[in-house]
């Protein structure tokens, strides 16, 4: 992946089973976005392809893909309930109001469906868009920085959500600083720096190799100490 | 399909329920309507004094003429068919007249200087009571001059001096080389008279609504949220087919009421009532398409400039490009519009961003075969659709990139292959 003269991703190759929870990992401009943005397409890779299944994925193969972007806003001047009614229109539930509702019960937030989303705090505008990005009942869920600004009760929360939906079978790539999220939720991992792999396996495989370290010295060891958030 | 049609849905439905759309859209059919009204109510006061002023019938009414100029005493009154005559008593002293006129004695007194001749002055005078700065009541007097003065001159003179010539004009259209009489060219301009102001009305309204469109996204960050739900190219039709119907709506806002006043006769009250207009269907058709090819190449060419930019304002600048080709080239070079047709009048019809107001000013001057006009209609639509393709393609480009930069190496680079068109 190239961007001007830049090489932000090189020579990246890796799977994600069905079913598993993927942690990608790295620090600040390691490149997870950017490949995260290729697999979805919403930048055109300079090279290489995205295989589902051993087949080259097509948009008409229509798998439900729910993604939760690092970047993420919501239309500001509509309600909670319109915004969510959209969205699960554009993503083809039958009865996208019944979901909302049902979801906005679910994190506690009945009682803001009407509300317009400017007049909502950062923690519950967060919550929308994790509604957005789940209801769909996606077979890949991509979750980039998922609980970034949620108060621990809110991740909790949405640990909890996660992990329902992995046993209903979603697989999960996720994105996260957290290393404690990486050890409760991955089976596996990718560690990035620089576009290119440093780590990739199990999280017992990826500890073994550097000794049985924690993976917060791992990750120490790979980015330095001054490059850690 | 379905995509698009969600699209359409949200962005209608959002933009119909919000009240500064509407307040947009009724302000100028209120505007019309309060003239209407107020010339309605201005109508009738004036109607009042026009038909006399004053009602004169009870009122003593004299006059003192120091320049011994009026010879008529007895004017027409009320309903010309009842044939009442009213009496303006003649009296001499003017200092006795006032006096009377303040002792309630006399109604209305009309002094006439002896230098009448020269000054062209008459001085009215009236009781306390009676006095109102509405009413008119120097038509009694007018009317007894005007009397005298018609019955001196040979009534051609008369119609000459009083603009009452009869004129019989003949003209030949500048497309065809028929005969047109001119109730024909008057009915004919109508048409594109009403486009030329439901254009500007049209981006005036809604010209930042559609700048807004596709700059919101990503100033909200949602695109990317956006772009895994749906396929760019649906996105960026949805949100012009949304602008058109909004525009239309804009339009019904506006035509209906007006629809309405010509069924019930409201329009005479703003019309001169001699002038007799008749809107012709087919030409009405013909320029309202126009309008609707012009609208849809505005919204196309703000939707691609949208599409580019990171924020509204940015787009703002850059459709100010757009507004200069549109309004002010044609206003600039109009001269070009009327007689015979030059290389400027074929560029500023043909090139698309002045292309709707030339179309409209040409047919204005008669100067449009209709041939050209479905020409311009055509050319219009093809930029529309280039310009829808340039800005999902833009798009899809530039969709989330959150700077305030545009970078066109990056905008306008090699494309590479993607998965997601």
């Amino acid at each position: 992946m190239v961007f001007a003269d830049k090489t932000v991703i090189k020579d990246l190759s890796f799977d994600v089973k069905k079913g598993e929870i993927f942690g990608l990992l790295g620090s600040n401009g390691s490149g997870k976005t950017t490949t995260i943005r290729a697999l979805l397409g919403l930048y055109e890779p300079t090279g290489g392809e995205l295989l589902v299944n051993g087949k080259k994925f097509a948009p008409q193969d229509k798998i439900r893909i729910g993604y939760l972007p690092e970047e993420r806003g919501l239309y500001k001047k509509e309600s909670v309930i319109d915004t969510m009614i959209y969205f699960g229109r554009l993503r083809g539930l039958e009865n996208p109001k019944e979901w909302s509702m049902n979801y906005l019960e679910r994190v506690e937030m009945q009682d803001f469906a009407k509300t317009r989303v400017d007049k909502l705090s950062q923690g519950m505008q967060q919550k929308v868009q994790v509604g957005i990005a789940v209801m769909n009942d996606p077979e890949l869920l991509i979750l980039d920085e998922p609980t970034k600004g949620f108060d621990p009760m809110n991740r909790k929360l949405l640990m909890t959500i996660i992990e329902e939906l992995h046993k209903k079978g979603s697989t999960m790539i996720l994105i996260t600083h957290y290393m404690e999220e990486v050890e409760r939720l991955c089976d596996r991992i990718l560690l990035l720096r620089d576009g290119k792999a440093k780590a990739y396996g199990t999280v017992k495989d990826v500890r073994k190799e550097f000794g049985g370290k924690s993976l917060d010295d791992i990750f120490v060891e790979i980015y330095g100490a001054k490059e850690v958030d | 399909m379905s995509g698009i049609f969600n699209v359409v849905r949200f962005e209608v439905m959002r933009n119909l329920k919000k009240p500064s759309f509407w307040i947009a859209a009724v302000m100028v059919p209120i505007a019309l309507a309060a003239y209407v009204a107020i010339c309605g109510m201005a109508g009738y006061n004036m109607g009042d004094s026009l038909s006399g002023g004053v009602d004169m019938t009870d009122l003593e009414v004299a006059v003192v003429d120091d320049a011994n100029y009026l010879q008529v005493f007895e004017i027409p009154q009320g309903d010309p068919e009842e044939q009442k005559t009213k009496t303006i008593a003649k009296l001499e002293d003017k200092e006795q007249a006032i006096q009377d006129v303040k002792d309630k004695k006399i109604d209305v007194l009309y002094y006439i200087p002896a230098d009448f001749a020269e000054s062209a002055k008459i001085e009215i005078y009236v009781k306390p009571d009676k006095s109102n700065i509405l009413d008119d009541y120097s038509i009694p007097i007018r009317t007894a001059l005007n009397l005298q003065a018609s019955s001196q001159i040979p009534a051609i003179d008369l119609k000459i001096i009083t603009g009452a010539i009869e004129v019989a004009t003949t003209t030949y259209d500048a497309t065809d080389d028929h005969e047109v009489d001119m109730s024909e060219n008057i009915n004919k301009i109508i048409a594109p008279i009403i486009c030329v102001a439901l254009f500007y009305f049209l981006i005036v309204v809604l010209g930042n609504r559609i700048i807004v469109a596709m700059t919101e996204e990503k100033e909200n960050r949602i695109s990317e949220l956006l772009l895994t739900s749906i396929k760019p190219n649906d996105l960026v039709i949805g949100k012009i087919i949304s602008l058109m119907i909004l525009g239309i709506v804009q339009l019904l806002v506006l035509v209906v009421p007006v629809l309405i006043m010509i069924n019930t006769d409201a329009i005479s009250v703003v019309l001169p009532a001699d002038l007799e207009i008749s809107v012709n269907a087919v030409e009405l058709i013909k320029y309202f398409a126009a309008l609707l090819a012009s609208y849809f190449f505005f919204t196309s060419a703000c939707v691609a400039i949208g599409s580019i930019t990171p924020t509204a304002k940015d787009a703002n600048n850059y459709s100010g490009v757009i507004m200069v080709f549109m309004i002010v080239l044609p206003i600039v070079f109009m001269s070009v519009f009327n007689g015979e047709p030059t290389f400027m009048t074929y560029f500023l019809t043909y090139f698309p961003a002045s292309a709707p107001l030339s179309i409209l000013l040409r047919g204005i001057f008669g100067s449009l075969p209709t041939w050209e006009l479905w020409l311009s209609v055509a050319d219009l639509i093809a930029f529309g659709i280039l310009c829808s393709y340039l800005g999902t393609y833009f798009f899809k480009r530039n969709a989330i990139s959150f700077t305030s930069k545009i970078n066109f190496k990056k905008l306008l680079g090699n494309p590479r292959k993607s998965w997601n068109k």
